[in-house]
């Protein structure tokens, strides 16, 4: 048998390849092993700085003042004098003793980082200064970076996004953590990021009215938590198919349009203080749904009740009885009006040829003394449906009606 | 060398110095190189699998016969009396094993598992080698990585006063 291969004698990209598993400092101690290995440190493009990576753990508060600023400096200093192109830049320092490091070291380092070939930034702004940080995003405004970077994580700082900021061309995945943006400002970014598919707010309270428009054709995941200003969110995306939203405030209004993709709702402890909650519009395409709230799965103040089932889009899934959505009338109390427009063969077969036993068992807790309106229209006058649940209906529903 | 078994479908691979190893679809299937062959009908007879010779393919082969999934008679039977965090455990022990090789195999197997994309192996492999370089001095990595220290005195103090930091 031959000579096993020598480690820089494995093919260059698993060289790359483990050397990227290294951490930043052990990267760039074995750099000083062989020339093979410095090339291998030259193109580390993976810059993930943080206490363990820095090995910081291990040195005192005044230890780490000294060094923090100086090795962050120097990584990223000598990567840009040897045009080393980062794809990832995951700077989190936001540990209390890194409150010496200034925003103009910040700004420099993301200028000198965010170029051409970045791909992911990540980046969580030191406690101490993150109530004055404004992100730089003039470093966005280079096309060659903008149209490059793919993955948008910021966490602690302001976003002020100006007119020149480049069209991010590229950019999947938007997480905005505590960050101090205006409506107009986050309008005016997800303008620029035509392909977007994941957004993620979390304690970004400056939104009063979200409105994500149509044009964010491959958005597919909305994350809104604690965003506690939020009182409207309206939905054009249509390909939305998970949204989430944990909201303690009072969120008025939920408008979800072209939703026909929307197959996971979660709405903890979400309140639906203002009747014209158009929740129910979206309800039809959705497979999971998960309403909490103080009063758990209750819609205590919601007073119109509207779903609407297409067939082009939705027919109702056959595993899924059409008396499910009774759950709805007893989630509402105070229901005034309830709407159920079923266009034609918008409900499969078996529906209606089901054991009817299971329908005539099903009794709402409420009287809906308040159900001024019932209007159920479109459903095939089937055998079925209309000996025992038509009569179903009539026999809960109250006399009022 | 395997023998067949009642109802599992088998695949022939061929070593570069003429061995031959027949082993279960599945079991072969780990590598993701084979699986595409698999997939798409180019695996009738014997697969040649170049470049890595039978004793590593051999030890290969072993390592997917550890971790392929259990399914059908036998796995039911062993996930109903060994707890998922327990098997889990005694893969580990048994990677740990398994690794245990010199230098040499070791780069071998790194090689073979990424060319047969098994990510499992070459996770194995990597992070072993990874070990090597993080725990110990560049000495001792030259002669973990069987490398030479082939800077001229004057470039290696650059490159050293350029990285002190990540000494301290």
């Amino acid at each position: 048998m031959r000579p096993g291969p020598v480690f820089e004698q494995l093919p260059e990209e698993i060289l790359h390849y483990i050397h990227s598993l290294l951490t930043v400092q052990d990267a760039a101690r074995a750099a000083c092993v062989s020339r093979g290995l410095l090339h291998a440190w030259r193109c580390y493009s993976h810059l993930k700085l943080n206490e363990h990576t820095l090995a910081l753990a291990d040195k005192t508060v005044e230890e780490q003042k000294t060094y923090i600023i100086k090795k962050v400096d120097q990584i990223l200093e000598n990567h840009h004098n040897n045009r080393v192109k980062v794809e990832t830049l995951k700077l989190r320092l936001v540990h209390g003793s890194y409150g010496h490091i200034k925003a103009s070291s910040l700004n420099r380092w993301l200028q000198i980082t965010v170029k051409s070939g970045i791909k992911k930034l990540d980046l969580s702004i030191p406690l101490q200064i993150k109530k004055e940080y404004n992100f730089p995003c003039a470093v966005l405004s280079d096309e060659a970076a903008a149209s490059s970077i793919k993955s948008l994580h910021l966490h602690g700082c302001a976003f002020t996004p100006t007119s020149s900021l480049g069209i991010l061309r590229r950019l999947t995945c938007l997480h905005l953590f505590s960050v101090r943006v205006t409506e107009e400002g986050l309008r005016f970014l997800l303008s620029k990021s035509p392909v977007l598919e994941k957004l993620d707010m979390y304690f970004c309270r400056g939104i009063v009215c979200l409105r994500i428009a149509f044009t964010l054709q491959q958005l597919k995941y909305l994350s809104l938590i604690h965003c506690t200003g939020l009182q409207s969110v309206q939905i054009d995306a249509p390909k939305l198919c998970s949204f989430r939203s944990d909201e303690i405030g009072i969120l008025k209004e939920i408008c979800l349009r072209n939703s026909s993709q929307l197959k996971n709702v979660d709405l903890s402890s979400i309140f639906f203080s203002d009747a014209r909650a158009r929740l129910p519009s979206i309800i039809p395409n959705v497979e999971s749904v998960i309403l909490q709230s103080r009063q758990p799965s209750k819609f205590p103040y919601l007073k119109n009740l509207e779903i609407e089932l297409h067939p082009a889009t939705m027919p109702f899934p056959p595993s899924h009885d059409i008396f499910s959505l009774v759950s709805f009338l007893d989630a509402s109390p105070v229901l005034d009006s309830f709407i159920l427009p079923v266009e034609q063969d918008a409900t499969t077969p078996d529906l209606i040829s089901g054991e009817d036993d299971v329908y005539t068992k099903r009794k709402l807790e409420y009287r809906h003394d308040h159900l001024r309106k019932v209007l159920i229209t479109g459903f095939c006058p089937s055998r079925a449906w209309s000996s025992s649940r038509s009569t179903s209906l009539r026999v809960q529903l109250p006399s009022s009606v | 060398m395997a023998t067949r078994e009642a109802g599992k479908k088998m695949i022939m691979l061929k070593s570069p110095d003429g061995m031959e190893f027949e082993v279960e679809e599945a079991v072969a299937m780990e590598s993701q190189t084979i699986r595409k062959m698999i997939e798409d009908d180019c695996a009738d007879t014997a697969i040649l699998i170049p470049n890595i010779n039978s004793k590593i393919l051999s030890r290969v082969i072993e390592y997917c016969n550890k971790h392929v999934p259990t399914t059908g008679a036998t796995g039911a039977a062993a996930s109903d009396t060994v707890a998922p965090a327990a098997l889990a455990e005694d893969l580990k022990i048994w990677d740990a094993e398994f690794i245990k090789v010199n230098r040499a195999t070791r780069f071998n197997l790194i090689q073979a598992a990424s060319y047969l994309n098994i990510k499992g192996l070459l996770d194995l492999t990597s992070q072993t080698t990874i070990d090597t370089i993080s725990d110990n001095s560049l000495e001792e990595i030259r002669s973990f990585l069987s490398t030479k220290n082939d800077y001229l005195p004057e470039e290696e103090q650059t490159i050293r006063r350029e990285n002190q930091w990540a000494f301290q």
